[in-house]
Protein backbone atom coordinates (compact mmCIF):
# COMPACT_ATOMS: atom_id res chain seq x y z
CA UNK A 1 0.00 0.00 0.00
CA UNK A 2 1.23 3.12 -1.02
CA UNK A 3 1.86 6.44 1.61
CA UNK A 4 -1.48 8.26 -0.08
CA UNK A 5 -3.52 5.27 -0.10
CA UNK A 6 -2.70 4.56 3.40
CA UNK A 7 -3.62 7.66 4.77
CA UNK A 8 -6.69 7.73 2.59
CA UNK A 9 -7.76 4.51 4.60
CA UNK A 10 -7.24 5.77 7.92
CA UNK A 11 -8.96 9.18 6.79
CA UNK A 12 -11.81 7.16 5.52
CA UNK A 13 -11.52 4.59 9.19
CA UNK A 14 -12.06 8.23 10.81
CA UNK A 15 -14.61 9.43 8.41
CA UNK A 16 -16.57 5.69 9.39
CA UNK A 17 -15.96 6.17 12.88
CA UNK A 18 -17.66 9.95 13.19
CA UNK A 19 -20.36 8.68 11.32
CA UNK A 20 -20.84 5.68 13.64
CA UNK A 21 -20.61 8.21 16.53
CA UNK A 22 -23.15 10.68 15.37
CA UNK A 23 -25.93 7.52 14.68
CA UNK A 24 -25.28 6.52 18.28
CA UNK A 25 -25.89 9.50 19.81
CA UNK A 26 -29.35 9.60 19.44
CA UNK A 27 -30.10 12.11 22.10
CA UNK A 28 -27.71 14.68 20.91
CA UNK A 29 -29.47 14.09 17.29
CA UNK A 30 -33.21 14.26 18.79
CA UNK A 31 -31.82 17.49 20.80
CA UNK A 32 -30.99 19.21 16.90
CA UNK A 33 -33.78 18.34 15.25
CA UNK A 34 -35.84 19.88 18.08
CA UNK A 35 -33.71 23.12 17.96
CA UNK A 36 -33.37 22.94 14.47
CA UNK A 37 -37.70 22.70 14.10
CA UNK A 38 -37.80 25.91 16.16
CA UNK A 39 -36.11 28.80 13.44
CA UNK A 40 -37.87 27.14 10.56
CA UNK A 41 -41.35 27.32 12.04
CA UNK A 42 -40.71 30.62 13.48
CA UNK A 43 -39.27 31.85 10.30
CA UNK A 44 -41.74 30.16 8.33
CA UNK A 45 -44.61 31.92 9.75
CA UNK A 46 -43.07 35.41 9.83
CA UNK A 47 -42.44 35.07 5.74
CA UNK A 48 -46.40 34.04 5.39
CA UNK A 49 -46.90 37.06 7.39
CA UNK A 50 -44.89 39.75 6.24
CA UNK A 51 -44.89 41.77 2.93
CA UNK A 52 -40.82 40.83 2.17
CA UNK A 53 -42.65 37.22 0.68
CA UNK A 54 -43.79 39.77 -2.18
CA UNK A 55 -40.09 40.94 -2.54
CA UNK A 56 -39.27 38.61 -5.24
CA UNK A 57 -39.35 35.65 -3.63
CA UNK A 58 -42.28 33.75 -2.18
CA UNK A 59 -43.34 32.52 1.37
CA UNK A 60 -42.15 29.29 0.50
CA UNK A 61 -39.21 29.57 -1.07
CA UNK A 62 -38.34 31.45 1.93
CA UNK A 63 -39.26 28.86 3.90
CA UNK A 64 -37.12 26.98 2.08
CA UNK A 65 -34.46 29.16 2.06
CA UNK A 66 -34.03 28.46 6.12
CA UNK A 67 -34.49 25.08 6.01
CA UNK A 68 -31.60 24.78 3.81
CA UNK A 69 -29.41 26.97 5.77
CA UNK A 70 -30.20 25.82 9.63
CA UNK A 71 -29.48 22.09 8.58
CA UNK A 72 -26.11 23.51 7.22
CA UNK A 73 -25.21 25.22 10.38
CA UNK A 74 -27.03 22.66 12.88
CA UNK A 75 -24.95 19.57 11.65
CA UNK A 76 -21.66 20.26 12.50
CA UNK A 77 -20.39 19.72 16.04
CA UNK A 78 -18.18 22.15 17.92
CA UNK A 79 -14.62 20.57 16.87
CA UNK A 80 -13.31 23.82 18.12
CA UNK A 81 -14.25 22.70 21.36
CA UNK A 82 -12.52 19.78 21.14
CA UNK A 83 -9.93 20.47 19.57
CA UNK A 84 -8.97 23.03 22.55
CA UNK A 85 -9.37 20.43 24.97
CA UNK A 86 -7.14 18.20 23.33
CA UNK A 87 -4.44 20.93 23.33
CA UNK A 88 -5.29 21.94 26.78
CA UNK A 89 -5.06 18.20 28.10
CA UNK A 90 -1.68 17.36 26.32
CA UNK A 91 -3.80 14.67 24.44
CA UNK A 92 -2.96 15.73 21.13
CA UNK A 93 0.63 14.60 22.25
CA UNK A 94 -0.59 11.02 21.77
CA UNK A 95 -2.10 12.05 18.49
CA UNK A 96 1.18 13.48 17.01
CA UNK A 97 3.38 10.45 17.85
CA UNK A 98 0.84 7.91 15.35
CA UNK A 99 1.98 8.67 11.48
CA UNK A 100 -1.55 10.18 10.33
CA UNK A 101 -1.53 14.07 10.79
CA UNK A 102 -4.19 14.98 13.72
CA UNK A 103 -5.99 17.37 11.74
CA UNK A 104 -6.68 15.13 9.01
CA UNK A 105 -7.96 12.39 11.83
CA UNK A 106 -10.04 15.61 13.16
CA UNK A 107 -11.97 16.67 9.72
CA UNK A 108 -12.02 13.19 8.85
CA UNK A 109 -14.10 11.98 11.72
CA UNK A 110 -15.78 15.33 12.65
CA UNK A 111 -16.75 15.43 8.71
CA UNK A 112 -18.36 11.62 8.97
CA UNK A 113 -20.45 12.88 12.26
CA UNK A 114 -21.41 16.19 10.45
CA UNK A 115 -22.43 14.08 7.23
CA UNK A 116 -24.20 12.01 8.98
CA UNK A 117 -26.28 14.76 10.84
CA UNK A 118 -26.80 16.86 7.71
CA UNK A 119 -28.52 13.91 5.82
CA UNK A 120 -31.13 12.90 9.01
CA UNK A 121 -31.86 17.18 9.47
CA UNK A 122 -32.14 17.27 5.65
CA UNK A 123 -34.60 14.84 5.10
CA UNK A 124 -36.32 15.69 8.22
CA UNK A 125 -36.25 19.51 7.13
CA UNK A 126 -37.35 18.68 3.58
CA UNK A 127 -40.57 16.53 5.29
CA UNK A 128 -41.17 19.66 7.70
CA UNK A 129 -40.94 22.01 4.62
CA UNK A 130 -43.20 19.74 2.64
CA UNK A 131 -45.60 19.76 5.38
CA UNK A 132 -45.46 23.57 5.75
CA UNK A 133 -45.55 25.20 2.19
CA UNK A 134 -47.16 22.32 0.28
CA UNK A 135 -44.40 22.25 -2.39
CA UNK A 136 -40.96 21.51 -3.58
CA UNK A 137 -39.24 24.90 -5.06
CA UNK A 138 -36.64 22.98 -6.94
CA UNK A 139 -37.26 20.11 -9.25
CA UNK A 140 -36.59 16.58 -8.83
CA UNK A 141 -33.48 16.45 -10.85
CA UNK A 142 -31.59 19.45 -8.79
CA UNK A 143 -31.63 17.29 -5.48
CA UNK A 144 -28.74 15.72 -5.93
CA UNK A 145 -26.83 19.59 -6.47
CA UNK A 146 -28.58 20.69 -3.62
CA UNK A 147 -27.59 17.96 -1.66
CA UNK A 148 -24.07 18.43 -2.60
CA UNK A 149 -23.72 22.28 -2.23
CA UNK A 150 -25.48 21.48 1.01
CA UNK A 151 -22.62 19.05 2.01
CA UNK A 152 -19.72 21.19 0.75
CA UNK A 153 -21.51 24.32 3.19
CA UNK A 154 -21.07 21.92 6.11
CA UNK A 155 -17.68 21.13 5.04
CA UNK A 156 -16.71 25.05 5.26
CA UNK A 157 -18.44 25.17 8.27
CA UNK A 158 -16.33 22.47 9.80
CA UNK A 159 -13.39 23.49 8.28
CA UNK A 160 -13.40 27.15 9.60
CA UNK A 161 -14.08 25.49 13.41
CA UNK A 162 -11.05 23.34 12.87
CA UNK A 163 -9.14 26.44 12.08
CA UNK A 164 -9.87 28.50 14.19
CA UNK A 165 -9.85 25.12 17.55
CA UNK A 166 -5.95 25.30 16.08
CA UNK A 167 -6.50 29.16 17.12
CA UNK A 168 -5.47 27.65 20.67
CA UNK A 169 -1.79 27.21 20.53
CA UNK A 170 -1.51 31.23 20.04
CA UNK A 171 -4.29 32.54 21.91
CA UNK A 172 -4.98 29.97 24.78
CA UNK A 173 -8.85 30.29 24.05
CA UNK A 174 -10.77 30.40 20.83
CA UNK A 175 -13.94 30.50 21.90
CA UNK A 176 -14.29 34.52 21.42
CA UNK A 177 -12.97 33.87 17.83
CA UNK A 178 -15.68 31.54 17.13
CA UNK A 179 -18.35 33.54 18.72
CA UNK A 180 -17.15 36.74 16.06
CA UNK A 181 -17.05 33.90 13.28
CA UNK A 182 -20.13 32.42 13.77
CA UNK A 183 -22.06 36.17 13.95
CA UNK A 184 -20.55 37.16 10.83
CA UNK A 185 -21.44 34.42 8.95
CA UNK A 186 -24.98 34.94 10.43
CA UNK A 187 -24.98 38.23 8.98
CA UNK A 188 -22.63 38.17 6.27
CA UNK A 189 -23.33 34.63 5.31
CA UNK A 190 -27.67 35.28 5.00
CA UNK A 191 -28.90 33.12 7.68
CA UNK A 192 -32.42 34.08 7.85
CA UNK A 193 -32.56 35.94 4.74
CA UNK A 194 -31.65 35.92 1.20
CA UNK A 195 -28.38 38.32 0.44
CA UNK A 196 -30.70 39.11 -2.40
CA UNK A 197 -32.92 41.14 -0.18
CA UNK A 198 -29.64 42.67 1.58
CA UNK A 199 -28.85 46.56 -0.06
CA UNK A 200 -26.82 46.51 -2.65
CA UNK A 201 -23.69 46.92 -1.45
CA UNK A 202 -24.04 44.59 0.84
CA UNK A 203 -25.10 41.75 -1.32
CA UNK A 204 -22.56 42.16 -3.78
CA UNK A 205 -19.43 42.25 -0.84
CA UNK A 206 -21.12 39.63 0.93
CA UNK A 207 -21.92 36.88 -2.48
CA UNK A 208 -18.14 36.64 -2.98
CA UNK A 209 -17.12 35.78 0.87
CA UNK A 210 -16.87 32.36 2.36
CA UNK A 211 -19.52 33.01 4.50
CA UNK A 212 -22.00 33.03 1.65
CA UNK A 213 -20.61 30.07 0.20
CA UNK A 214 -21.84 28.00 3.20
CA UNK A 215 -25.08 29.46 3.37
CA UNK A 216 -26.63 31.56 1.13
CA UNK A 217 -25.09 29.70 -2.08
CA UNK A 218 -26.48 26.26 -0.78
CA UNK A 219 -30.09 27.78 0.07
CA UNK A 220 -30.29 29.89 -2.81
CA UNK A 221 -31.23 26.90 -5.07
CA UNK A 222 -34.20 27.39 -3.20
CA UNK A 223 -34.81 30.06 -5.24
CA UNK A 224 -33.07 30.04 -8.47
CA UNK A 225 -31.81 26.03 -9.24
CA UNK A 226 -31.66 26.34 -12.83
CA UNK A 227 -28.51 24.85 -14.48
CA UNK A 228 -26.71 28.11 -14.40
CA UNK A 229 -27.18 28.98 -10.79
CA UNK A 230 -26.01 25.30 -9.65
CA UNK A 231 -22.76 25.71 -11.55
CA UNK A 232 -22.55 29.53 -10.07
CA UNK A 233 -23.32 28.18 -6.87
CA UNK A 234 -20.76 25.10 -7.35
CA UNK A 235 -18.15 26.76 -8.62
CA UNK A 236 -17.58 29.28 -5.42
CA UNK A 237 -18.19 26.70 -3.34
CA UNK A 238 -15.64 24.38 -4.11
CA UNK A 239 -13.34 27.48 -4.90
CA UNK A 240 -13.76 28.53 -1.27
CA UNK A 241 -13.73 24.85 -0.15
CA UNK A 242 -9.77 24.58 -1.99
CA UNK A 243 -9.07 28.07 -0.32
CA UNK A 244 -10.16 26.77 3.31
CA UNK A 245 -8.25 23.22 3.06
CA UNK A 246 -5.43 24.87 1.96
CA UNK A 247 -5.76 27.40 4.83
CA UNK A 248 -6.84 25.30 7.60
CA UNK A 249 -3.72 22.85 6.92
CA UNK A 250 -1.30 25.85 6.87
CA UNK A 251 -2.44 26.70 10.37
CA UNK A 252 -2.45 23.23 11.52
CA UNK A 253 0.78 23.23 10.18
CA UNK A 254 2.40 25.70 12.13
CA UNK A 255 0.50 25.33 15.04
CA UNK A 256 2.04 21.64 15.52
CA UNK A 257 5.48 23.28 14.31
CA UNK A 258 4.56 25.52 17.40
CA UNK A 259 4.02 22.52 19.64
CA UNK A 260 7.07 20.35 19.01
CA UNK A 261 9.20 23.77 19.11
CA UNK A 262 7.75 24.74 22.72
CA UNK A 263 6.03 21.76 24.02
CA UNK A 264 2.00 21.61 24.12
CA UNK B 1 23.09 1.98 13.59
CA UNK B 2 23.23 -0.63 15.76
CA UNK B 3 21.90 1.44 18.63
CA UNK B 4 17.75 1.26 18.85
CA UNK B 5 18.15 4.60 20.79
CA UNK B 6 21.57 7.15 20.89
CA UNK B 7 21.38 10.58 22.55
CA UNK B 8 23.91 13.03 22.74
CA UNK B 9 24.25 15.99 24.62
CA UNK B 10 20.34 16.71 24.84
CA UNK B 11 19.24 19.31 25.92
CA UNK B 12 15.66 21.38 26.11
CA UNK B 13 15.31 25.11 27.47
CA UNK B 14 12.25 26.61 27.51
CA UNK B 15 11.29 30.68 27.93
CA UNK B 16 8.53 31.53 30.25
CA UNK B 17 7.20 35.00 30.90
CA UNK B 18 6.15 35.96 34.36
CA UNK B 19 4.52 38.86 35.89
CA UNK B 20 5.56 39.22 39.24
CA UNK B 21 3.94 42.76 39.77
CA UNK B 22 0.62 44.02 38.43
CA UNK B 23 2.65 47.14 36.49
CA UNK B 24 4.50 43.87 34.55
CA UNK B 25 1.64 43.01 33.32
CA UNK B 26 1.36 46.55 31.36
CA UNK B 27 5.12 46.15 29.89
CA UNK B 28 7.25 43.87 28.73
CA UNK B 29 7.26 40.51 31.32
CA UNK B 30 10.23 39.39 31.99
CA UNK B 31 11.71 36.18 30.18
CA UNK B 32 13.09 33.52 32.41
CA UNK B 33 14.66 30.18 30.64
CA UNK B 34 14.13 26.89 32.58
CA UNK B 35 16.60 23.97 31.72
CA UNK B 36 14.52 21.07 31.57
CA UNK B 37 17.41 18.89 30.13
CA UNK B 38 21.01 19.93 30.45
CA UNK B 39 23.04 17.78 27.81
CA UNK B 40 22.17 14.09 28.42
CA UNK B 41 23.79 11.31 26.58
CA UNK B 42 23.07 7.50 26.36
CA UNK B 43 22.56 4.92 24.29
CA UNK B 44 20.21 1.26 24.66
CA UNK B 45 20.96 -1.52 22.72
CA UNK B 46 18.07 -3.83 20.83
CA UNK B 47 16.05 -5.45 22.78
CA UNK B 48 17.26 -3.79 25.88
CA UNK B 49 14.90 -2.87 28.98
CA UNK B 50 16.03 0.39 30.33
CA UNK B 51 14.54 2.50 33.24
CA UNK B 52 14.48 6.37 33.02
CA UNK B 53 14.28 7.57 36.49
CA UNK B 54 14.27 10.44 38.79
CA UNK B 55 11.91 12.70 40.64
CA UNK B 56 8.47 14.96 39.43
CA UNK B 57 10.52 17.68 37.63
CA UNK B 58 13.87 15.50 36.80
CA UNK B 59 13.19 15.99 32.64
CA UNK B 60 12.22 12.00 32.23
CA UNK B 61 9.09 13.61 30.41
CA UNK B 62 10.28 15.88 28.17
CA UNK B 63 13.16 13.20 27.01
CA UNK B 64 10.38 11.27 26.28
CA UNK B 65 9.07 13.72 24.50
CA UNK B 66 11.92 14.35 22.38
CA UNK B 67 12.46 10.91 21.47
CA UNK B 68 9.48 10.76 20.26
CA UNK B 69 10.03 13.83 17.88
CA UNK B 70 6.86 15.69 19.67
CA UNK B 71 9.37 17.89 20.91
CA UNK B 72 12.69 19.40 19.55
CA UNK B 73 15.62 19.65 21.67
CA UNK B 74 17.83 23.25 22.03
CA UNK B 75 20.52 21.46 21.49
CA UNK B 76 21.99 18.37 21.00
CA UNK B 77 21.65 15.01 18.77
CA UNK B 78 19.52 11.82 19.50
CA UNK B 79 18.58 8.89 16.91
CA UNK B 80 15.70 6.49 17.45
CA UNK B 81 15.42 3.17 15.48
CA UNK B 82 17.42 5.44 12.66
CA UNK B 83 15.91 8.30 13.08
CA UNK B 84 16.20 11.97 14.24
CA UNK B 85 12.73 11.97 16.05
CA UNK B 86 12.02 16.00 15.46
CA UNK B 87 12.79 15.83 11.59
CA UNK B 88 10.84 12.62 11.34
CA UNK B 89 8.46 12.34 13.34
CA UNK B 90 5.70 10.40 11.29
CA UNK B 91 8.16 8.02 9.71
CA UNK B 92 9.44 7.59 13.24
CA UNK B 93 6.05 6.89 14.60
CA UNK B 94 5.82 3.27 12.76
CA UNK B 95 8.83 1.91 14.27
CA UNK B 96 8.26 3.04 17.92
CA UNK B 97 5.37 2.06 20.64
CA UNK B 98 3.70 4.60 23.17
CA UNK B 99 2.16 4.64 26.13
CA UNK B 100 1.56 7.22 28.45
CA UNK B 101 -0.39 5.27 31.53
CA UNK B 102 -2.15 8.93 32.17
CA UNK B 103 -3.72 9.12 28.78
CA UNK B 104 -5.85 6.38 26.69
CA UNK B 105 -5.39 5.87 23.07
CA UNK B 106 -8.47 4.21 22.82
CA UNK B 107 -11.78 5.59 21.65
CA UNK B 108 -13.81 6.12 25.24
CA UNK B 109 -16.96 4.44 23.59
CA UNK B 110 -15.81 1.93 21.27
CA UNK B 111 -15.17 -1.87 21.87
CA UNK B 112 -11.57 -2.52 22.49
CA UNK B 113 -11.80 -4.75 19.05
CA UNK B 114 -13.01 -1.53 16.97
CA UNK B 115 -10.00 0.59 18.53
CA UNK B 116 -7.47 -1.67 17.81
CA UNK B 117 -8.74 -1.97 14.26
CA UNK B 118 -8.84 1.72 14.01
CA UNK B 119 -5.49 1.80 15.06
CA UNK B 120 -3.42 -0.99 12.91
CA UNK B 121 -5.34 1.45 9.51
CA UNK B 122 -3.83 4.34 11.08
CA UNK B 123 -0.67 2.22 10.67
CA UNK B 124 -1.47 1.14 7.13
CA UNK B 125 -1.52 -2.23 8.74
CA UNK B 126 -3.07 -4.69 5.77
CA UNK B 127 -6.25 -6.45 6.77
CA UNK B 128 -5.20 -10.16 7.61
CA UNK B 129 -1.90 -9.34 9.23
CA UNK B 130 -3.67 -6.60 11.42
CA UNK B 131 -6.28 -9.73 12.65
CA UNK B 132 -3.66 -11.92 13.48
CA UNK B 133 -1.74 -9.56 15.41
CA UNK B 134 -4.64 -8.84 17.02
CA UNK B 135 -5.90 -11.99 18.23
CA UNK B 136 -1.81 -12.95 19.09
CA UNK B 137 -1.62 -9.82 21.49
CA UNK B 138 -5.58 -10.33 23.04
CA UNK B 139 -4.07 -13.94 23.94
CA UNK B 140 -0.41 -12.67 25.57
CA UNK B 141 -2.35 -9.94 27.22
CA UNK B 142 -5.29 -12.17 28.19
CA UNK B 143 -7.74 -9.78 26.64
CA UNK B 144 -10.08 -11.72 24.69
CA UNK B 145 -12.76 -11.63 27.30
CA UNK B 146 -12.51 -7.64 27.02
CA UNK B 147 -12.76 -7.25 22.72
CA UNK B 148 -16.12 -6.68 22.71
CA UNK B 149 -16.97 -4.61 25.34
CA UNK B 150 -16.53 -0.94 25.33
CA UNK B 151 -13.47 0.79 26.78
CA UNK B 152 -15.55 3.09 28.84
CA UNK B 153 -16.50 -0.38 30.99
CA UNK B 154 -13.19 -1.61 31.56
CA UNK B 155 -10.96 -1.38 35.26
CA UNK B 156 -7.96 0.47 35.25
CA UNK B 157 -6.25 -2.56 34.96
CA UNK B 158 -8.07 -4.18 32.35
CA UNK B 159 -7.37 -0.86 30.04
CA UNK B 160 -3.90 -0.67 30.44
CA UNK B 161 -3.71 -4.33 29.10
CA UNK B 162 -5.70 -3.00 26.14
CA UNK B 163 -3.72 0.44 25.91
CA UNK B 164 -0.76 -1.98 25.22
CA UNK B 165 -2.05 -4.01 22.90
CA UNK B 166 -2.42 -0.80 21.03
CA UNK B 167 0.63 0.51 21.88
CA UNK B 168 2.39 -3.03 19.90
CA UNK B 169 -0.40 -3.63 17.25
CA UNK B 170 2.29 -2.16 14.86
CA UNK B 171 5.13 -4.47 16.21
CA UNK B 172 7.25 -1.65 16.89
CA UNK B 173 10.98 -2.30 18.09
CA UNK B 174 10.70 -0.20 20.36
CA UNK B 175 8.39 0.85 23.14
CA UNK B 176 8.51 3.67 24.88
CA UNK B 177 6.30 3.63 28.17
CA UNK B 178 5.43 6.47 30.83
CA UNK B 179 4.21 5.57 33.83
CA UNK B 180 2.57 1.84 32.51
CA UNK B 181 1.02 1.33 35.78
CA UNK B 182 0.41 4.48 37.93
CA UNK B 183 -3.40 3.96 40.02
CA UNK B 184 -2.82 -0.23 39.70
CA UNK B 185 -3.58 -2.67 42.01
CA UNK B 186 -0.81 -5.16 43.45
CA UNK B 187 -2.11 -7.55 41.00
CA UNK B 188 -2.68 -5.87 38.45
CA UNK B 189 0.66 -4.27 38.20
CA UNK B 190 2.23 -7.76 38.61
CA UNK B 191 0.23 -9.01 35.89
CA UNK B 192 1.02 -5.76 33.71
CA UNK B 193 4.84 -6.46 34.05
CA UNK B 194 4.86 -10.05 33.66
CA UNK B 195 3.08 -9.50 30.21
CA UNK B 196 5.72 -6.76 29.21
CA UNK B 197 8.57 -8.69 30.05
CA UNK B 198 6.40 -11.86 28.38
CA UNK B 199 6.29 -9.53 25.20
CA UNK B 200 9.58 -8.53 25.44
CA UNK B 201 11.38 -11.56 25.48
CA UNK B 202 8.98 -13.14 22.66
CA UNK B 203 9.61 -10.19 19.95
CA UNK B 204 12.74 -8.73 20.93
CA UNK B 205 11.39 -5.36 22.20
CA UNK B 206 13.39 -2.44 23.12
CA UNK B 207 11.96 -0.78 26.49
CA UNK B 208 12.60 2.64 27.91
CA UNK B 209 10.24 3.11 30.40
CA UNK B 210 9.68 6.09 33.24
CA UNK B 211 8.20 5.36 36.51
CA UNK B 212 8.10 6.06 39.97
CA UNK B 213 7.01 2.85 41.07
CA UNK B 214 9.96 0.74 41.79
CA UNK B 215 8.71 -2.54 41.48
CA UNK B 216 8.13 -1.71 37.66
CA UNK B 217 11.53 -0.82 37.57
CA UNK B 218 13.21 -4.08 39.46
CA UNK B 219 10.63 -6.18 37.36
CA UNK B 220 11.20 -5.31 34.07
CA UNK B 221 14.33 -3.43 33.57
CA UNK B 222 18.27 -4.71 33.52
CA UNK B 223 19.30 -1.10 33.57
CA UNK B 224 18.54 2.19 35.23
CA UNK B 225 19.93 5.71 33.91
CA UNK B 226 19.13 8.10 36.69
CA UNK B 227 18.44 11.80 36.02
CA UNK B 228 17.36 14.77 38.31
CA UNK B 229 17.06 18.56 37.42
CA UNK B 230 17.83 18.41 34.12
CA UNK B 231 21.40 16.03 34.72
CA UNK B 232 22.46 12.46 34.19
CA UNK B 233 23.49 11.20 37.51
CA UNK B 234 24.12 7.73 36.84
CA UNK B 235 23.58 5.28 33.77
CA UNK B 236 24.24 1.40 35.39
CA UNK B 237 22.59 -2.05 35.19
CA UNK B 238 20.45 -2.11 38.14
CA UNK B 239 22.22 -4.83 40.12
CA UNK B 240 25.75 -2.41 40.55
CA UNK B 241 23.39 0.16 40.78
CA UNK B 242 22.06 -1.70 44.14
CA UNK B 243 25.62 -2.94 44.87
CA UNK B 244 27.26 0.52 44.48
CA UNK B 245 24.72 2.96 46.58
CA UNK B 246 23.09 0.64 48.97
CA UNK B 247 25.51 -0.96 51.01
CA UNK B 248 23.35 -3.03 53.29
CA UNK B 249 21.18 -6.25 53.14
CA UNK B 250 18.14 -6.85 55.32
CA UNK B 251 18.69 -10.34 57.40
CA UNK B 252 15.62 -11.54 58.64
CA UNK B 253 15.44 -14.21 61.16
CA UNK B 254 12.62 -16.46 62.58
CA UNK B 255 13.39 -18.11 66.01
CA UNK B 256 12.36 -19.78 68.40
CA UNK B 257 13.76 -17.03 70.36
CA UNK B 258 11.81 -14.23 71.30
CA UNK B 259 14.22 -11.68 70.34
CA UNK B 260 17.72 -12.95 69.73
CA UNK B 261 20.90 -10.25 69.96
CA UNK B 262 23.32 -9.79 67.58
CA UNK B 263 26.22 -8.36 68.95
CA UNK B 264 28.36 -8.00 65.92
CA UNK B 265 29.95 -4.75 64.53
CA UNK B 266 27.55 -3.20 61.37
CA UNK B 267 24.97 -4.84 62.79
CA UNK B 268 21.60 -3.24 63.89
CA UNK B 269 17.81 -4.24 64.76
CA UNK B 270 15.66 -3.14 62.01
CA UNK B 271 12.43 -4.34 63.33
CA UNK B 272 11.45 -6.30 65.72
CA UNK B 273 8.01 -9.14 66.35
CA UNK B 274 8.18 -11.79 68.87
CA UNK B 275 9.86 -14.79 67.21
CA UNK B 276 10.93 -12.52 63.87
CA UNK B 277 13.80 -10.21 63.80
CA UNK B 278 15.05 -7.81 60.96
CA UNK B 279 18.96 -7.22 61.17
CA UNK B 280 20.30 -4.51 58.78
CA UNK B 281 23.80 -5.34 57.86
CA UNK B 282 26.46 -2.67 56.44
CA UNK B 283 28.18 -4.76 54.00
CA UNK B 284 31.03 -2.23 54.46
CA UNK B 285 32.15 -3.66 57.95
CA UNK B 286 30.47 -7.00 58.33
CA UNK B 287 29.81 -9.70 55.21
CA UNK B 288 26.46 -11.06 55.37
CA UNK B 289 27.88 -14.33 55.34
CA UNK B 290 29.43 -13.80 58.46
CA UNK B 291 25.83 -12.51 60.05
CA UNK B 292 24.31 -15.94 58.74
CA UNK B 293 26.98 -17.96 60.08
CA UNK B 294 26.26 -15.79 63.62
CA UNK B 295 22.57 -16.16 62.99
CA UNK B 296 22.93 -20.10 62.58
CA UNK B 297 25.40 -20.67 65.46
CA UNK B 298 23.43 -18.72 68.01
CA UNK B 299 19.73 -19.29 67.39
CA UNK B 300 17.41 -21.87 67.00
CA UNK B 301 16.16 -20.54 63.19
CA UNK B 302 13.18 -21.94 61.76
CA UNK B 303 13.17 -19.72 58.69
CA UNK B 304 16.01 -16.92 56.94
CA UNK B 305 15.32 -14.41 54.63
CA UNK B 306 18.28 -12.20 52.84
CA UNK B 307 16.89 -8.85 50.88
CA UNK B 308 17.76 -6.60 49.03
CA UNK B 309 17.32 -3.13 49.83
CA UNK B 310 14.35 -1.56 48.07
CA UNK B 311 15.15 0.50 45.00
CA UNK B 312 13.40 3.64 46.82
CA UNK B 313 15.94 3.50 48.92
CA UNK B 314 18.92 3.00 46.33
CA UNK B 315 17.35 6.37 44.25
CA UNK B 316 16.91 8.14 47.61
CA UNK B 317 20.66 7.43 48.25
CA UNK B 318 21.77 8.53 44.76
CA UNK B 319 19.72 12.10 45.00
CA UNK B 320 21.27 12.29 48.16
CA UNK B 321 24.90 11.81 46.92
CA UNK B 322 24.00 14.01 43.79
CA UNK B 323 23.11 16.92 46.44
CA UNK B 324 26.02 16.69 48.47
CA UNK B 325 28.40 17.14 45.78
CA UNK B 326 26.34 20.04 44.20
CA UNK B 327 26.10 21.74 47.58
Amino acid sequence: MSEIARTLDAALAFLRLGWREAAADRFGLLGRVLLYSLPVLIFGAIWRATPLAGSGHDAEQLTWYVVITEAVIFAPGFVFREIEEDIRTGAIESALTRPLAYGLARVAEEAGGTLFRLACLGVYGAILARVMTGVLPIPASAVPALALAMAIGAMLALLFQVAIGFLTAWVGTPAPAYWIWQKVMFVIGGLFLPLTLYPDWIREAGIATPFAALLYHPASLALDASPQAILGVLGWQVFWLAVAAVSVTAIATAATRRFIREGV
Amino acid sequence: MSQAILVENLAKSFRTRSARRLRDLFSAMPVAEVHAVRGISFSIRPGERVAFIGPNGAGKSTTLKMLTGILTPSAGHAWVAGFVPWEERQKLARRIGILFGQRSQLWYHLPVRDSLRLIARIYGLERHPAEARLSRLAKTLAIEALLDRPVSQLSLGQRLRCEIAAALMHAPPILLLDEPTIGLDVSAKASLRDHLIELSAEEGTTILLTSHDTGDIERICERALVIDRGLLLLDQPLAALRAQHLRHRLVTLMTEEESPALDLPGVAVASREPHRTSFAVDLDRVPVERVVAAALERFSVKDLAIENPPLDDVIRAIYRGAEARTA
